[in-house]
């Protein structure tokens, strides 16, 4: 399976979502990482076929997806970041409309549904209106029917929202057990998402792609730039002011900030091995700090 | 596919514990945040209600402008009949209007809006008496129009063509309103009153023959149901709606 | 494909508001229905004694029955029941002579014309005029009450109880898709933009029928209780709306042409709804939307058409409309033709194939625009 996306722009007006994208996706797990607005979402909708670039073309074996139609609709699974359910509809029958959908027999369908429903631990309210569900439920059981047809390339929007720390490792687990033999897109802004199950990582930022690495080879280029500094409380103003500041870990009377920075920012400051949030702060530090930052 | 291990996911979670802060240590972070809440400004409500409809709802001024502009073209220009005109056209501003004054709620806005200064009842109830004034302002223009440049209008046929049918439909509609979600009672209620207003246009002898006394009825008990519909309104009967 | 369609129906009627509406609906139409059915019996066995052939003496005796009747009314005398029942028997009858003699004057000038005229879209229609007039049959007399009021119901309410229907059943069906969200679902999947499309249209297509088929047997069964089921072999022109009608038809062939008709206009209004619904993202624009398109028409007849003054643009304007095609019956009330290629084609059958061609034109363009939807944020 192989799904490449080639010079590929999304305008809206005069605004470009997407700039000029190309890259190539093999079976694994694939983390895009961005900021809000960063084009994420966008890209994730041109994959599913739910909107198509203005420019440029999608690929997936060589093939056309537009031209390929249902056909590729069929390889896909896809969970939209902002998931609407009929509130009407028990959990059973929604996923059994949505396997009507894709294509699924109804044995086949009875099937995929009882397995998927055990997966994200919704057996029990099968047969409850989604209407009641909670954020969590919802997100699951819009895993769930991504999941319905085996796609061969699953693309899922931002899917851990709503999740409790149980339900999200859970998920993470679930993805990287699938992934062996198909494509995974996954969208976040949380990094821990995809710290570790990510065979690459992809850095959006206004619509341009910055990065297409694997974990470590990103994290190699940080290295050496990530420093721990322990301070007193009343200095932090001061440390934000010329500094990315990460995590702040108070121990009794002292703090312990996470700076980014090429150079020594005191010289008490030790370095530390750069981790993805790191990272991440390095290229989207604007959206992280609510007060102003002077770099 | 391999399912996680619950029981080790439980053990490694509930390594991290986070310490519950003090009662002493919360009353002091609220009152300390308490300097930065700003002052409320005090909004009069009518005052808001006059700014809202100015500025978010654009439909209310169209169909108004629509009915008058309707309502005489069909009388001068088409030579139609006033009092079937009237009965179709005078709800419609108002019934269109319902849907945007219970927007809010059908939008799941109603625990937002339940937090701020003027309750939904309030507003819904005030944003109904300004659409409805103003409503009946367009209404008695084109009458008086209507009185003065055509033919005379009977106060008894105003009552059966005009106040009963309007009555009626907004009754309705206010009731379907409370009980559903407002993009389907308007255009019910529409339905309703358009096939009414053929029905009545095809057998009018009929209609004329119905005495006026039934008429007063009818707009009695609409009135007394409109009164209803404004105490449920205000009791937040219209909170829960079925969808 | 059935499973997509009964997906698509359960959500169709799922709607509480297709039940309230219809509620409403069948309470307004129920109100003043009430029928003194003893009363009723003895109107039919009075017709009963003149129903067949109208014969030279029938006629007659008719004349007769009218002419003292005219005398006392003119005195003012009171009439007893069995009298005025009898007289206005007389009455119907006398109307209806009357009419089939202007329509054989009405042949015989159409002949001269005919003969006059070159061969010409003119003569045409002329000719066809004559053949239809020629047809018709008059000279049997029954009682048509029962299929008069099933006729009735037709273009009284059953087009508006099917259009409102239709507004508010079918006018959601992809624009709640859209305000729902569920929209990323139906484009992303294998037949969301395909056999779901198909499915969403039929299942349109069948709550339609099945609308229609709710009120004309409620409507049928009504008037069976109230008038009986006789009298189905009585000519149109016995109902008096259709007195001047050129067609040559029986009332039982008159319902089911015009219930055939208002099914086939119903589809394609049908068909046009779930269009507008397609390319309407929210609920109450593709409602309102398509109560315009219906309703415009229907304002405007209703309120310009008072004491029979309608302006011309506005009845050119009417009779293309899905208002009339549905309505059915002014397509049949007088002699309209509209010249195709040198051809006269009669109003019924125009409105049948437009019906047909919006039916495939717009059923089409939905498959084709859900095939290149893109949503919007």
């Amino acid at each position: 399976m192989n799904l490449a996306i080639e010079h590929v722009t999304k305008k809206y007006g005069n605004h470009h979502a997407i700039d000029d994208i190309s890259c190539e996706f093999s079976n694994g797990v694939y983390g895009i990482l961005g900021a809000n607005g960063s084009g994420k979402t966008t890209l994730m909708r041109m994959l599913a076929t739910v909107t198509t670039p203005t420019a440029g073309i999608i690929r997936v074996n060589g093939k056309n997806i537009l031209s390929l139609g249902d056909d590729y609709r069929d390889m896909i699974g896809y969970l939209p970041q902002h998931i609407g359910l009929y509130k009407n509809f028990t959990a059973d029958k929604f996923l059994h409309y949505i396997a009507a959908l894709k294509g699924l027999s109804k044995k086949e369908a009875a099937l995929k549904i009882e397995e998927l429903l055990d997966l994200v631990n919704l057996m029990d309210v099968r047969k409850k209106k989604v209407g009641t569900f909670s954020g969590g439920m919802k997100q699951r059981i819009g895993i769930a029917q991504a999941l319905l047809n085996d796609p061969k390339i699953l693309i899922v929007d931002e899917p851990t929202a709503g999740l409790d720390p149980k339900e999200r490792i859970r998920f993470r687990n679930l993805l990287s057990s699938i992934s062996g033999e198909r494509i995974v897109l996954l969208s976040t802004h949380i990094v821990s998402d995809i710290e570790f199950i990510a065979k690459e990582v992809l850095i959006l930022k206004n619509g341009r792609l910055l990065h297409k690495r694997n974990p470590q080879e990103l994290l190699h280029e940080i290295a050496g730039k990530v420093w721990l500094v322990t301070t007193a409380e009343s200095e932090i103003p001061r440390y934000q002011d010329m500094f990315k500041v990460g995590n702040i870990v108070r121990s009794e009377s002292r703090v312990e900030l996470r700076i980014i920075s090429d150079d020594r920012p005191s010289l008490a400051a030790i370095l530390t091995t750069p981790n993805l949030e790191d990272l991440y702060l390095y290229f989207f530090e604007e959206d992280f700090d609510a007060g102003p930052v002077k770099v | 596919m391999i399912k996680p291990n619950d029981q080790e996911l439980e053990e490694w979670l509930n390594e991290f514990t986070i310490e519950y802060p003090s009662e002493e240590k919360i009353e002091q972070t609220i009152a300390m945040l308490h300097h930065y809440v700003p002052k409320k400004k005090k909004v009069h409500l009518f005052r808001q209600v006059y700014k809202e409809l100015l500025g978010v709802s654009r439909v209310f001024w169209m169909t108004n402008l629509i009915y008058l502009a309707a309502g005489i073209g069909f009388i001068f220009i088409g030579g139609g009949n006033p009092y079937i005109t009237l009965f179709l056209l005078a709800p419609l501003p108002v019934l269109i209007s319902l849907i945007d004054v219970f927007r809010g709620r059908d939008e799941g806005m109603i625990e937002l809006e339940l937090s701020f200064k003027h309750s939904p009842s309030q507003l819904i109830l005030s944003k109904l008496a300004t659409i409805g004034l103003f409503n009946l302002v367009c209404n008695v223009l084109l009458i008086a129009v209507i009185h003065i440049f055509t033919e005379h209008i009977l106060l008894s046929s105003l009552l059966k063509y005009w106040v009963v049918p309007y009555m009626v439909s907004i009754s309705l509609c206010l009731f379907l309103s409370i009980k559903f979600r407002a993009v389907f009672a308007a255009p019910i209620s529409i339905a309703i009153l358009f096939s009414l207003g053929m029905a009545i246009s095809q057998m009018a002898q009929v209609y004329e023959a119905v005495p006026t006394g039934m008429f007063l009825f009818l707009f009695m008990a609409a009135l007394f149901v409109l009164g209803l519909e404004v105490k449920m309104i205000y009791k937040g009967a219209y909170h829960e709606f079925s969808d | 494909m059935l499973g997509l369609l009964k997906f698509e129906l359960y959500k169709i009627y799922k709607q509480k508001s297709i039940y309230i509406l219809f509620a409403l609906l069948i309470a307004i139409i129920s109100t003043g229905g009430w029928i003194d059915r003893s009363s009723e019996k003895v109107i039919y066995q009075g017709y009963q004694k003149w129903e067949g052939k109208l014969t030279a003496e029938k006629i007659n005796k008719l004349d007769r029955i009218r002419e003292d009747g005219n005398k006392k009314s003119d005195t003012g005398q009171e009439f007893t029941f069995k009298e005025h029942l009898l007289y206005s028997i007389s009455m119907v009858i006398f109307q209806q002579t009357n009419f089939t003699e202007e329509r054989n004057k009405e042949i015989t000038q159409l002949k001269e014309k005919i003969q006059q005229t070159p061969l010409s879209y003119k003569k045409r229609q002329d000719e066809l005029k004559k053949d239809m007039l020629s047809s018709i049959d008059t000279s049997d007399f029954y009682y048509p009450k029962g299929p008069a009021i099933m006729l009735d119901m037709i273009y009284t309410f059953g087009f508006v109880i099917t259009a409102f229907m239709t507004i508010i059943g079918i006018g959601p069906i992809f624009s709640k898709e859209y305000s729902s969200g569920m929209d990323q679902f139906l484009l992303s999947s294998k037949y969301g933009r395909s056999k779901a499309v198909t499915a969403k249209i039929l299942a349109s297509l069948l709550f339609i029928l099945s609308v229609i088929a709710m009120w004309s047997l409620y409507s049928v069964a009504r008037s069976a209780y109230s008038f009986g089921l006789h009298g189905w072999k009585s000519s149109i022109q016995s109902v008096i709306q259709f007195l001047e009608s050129p067609y040559p038809f029986s009332l039982s062939s008159a319902f089911t042409l015009m219930m055939m008709i208002h099914v086939i206009a119903a589809l394609a209004f049908g068909v046009l709804v779930v269009f507008i619904s397609a390319v309407s993202k929210k609920v109450i624009v593709s409602v309102l939307t398509s109560g315009v398109i219906f309703g415009l028409p229907l304002v405007l007849d209703t309120v310009l058409d008072y004491g029979g003054t309608k302006k011309v643009w506005v009845d050119r304007f009417i009779s293309f409309s899905i208002y009339q095609f549905m309505k059915v019956k002014e397509l049949f009330v007088g002699f309209r033709t509209y010249n195709f290629f040198g051809y006269p084609v009669l109003q019924p059958i125009l409105a049948v194939i437009l019906s047909f061609l919006t039916i495939i034109l717009f059923w089409f363009i939905t498959q084709w625009i859900m095939k290149k939807k893109q949503i919007t944020v």
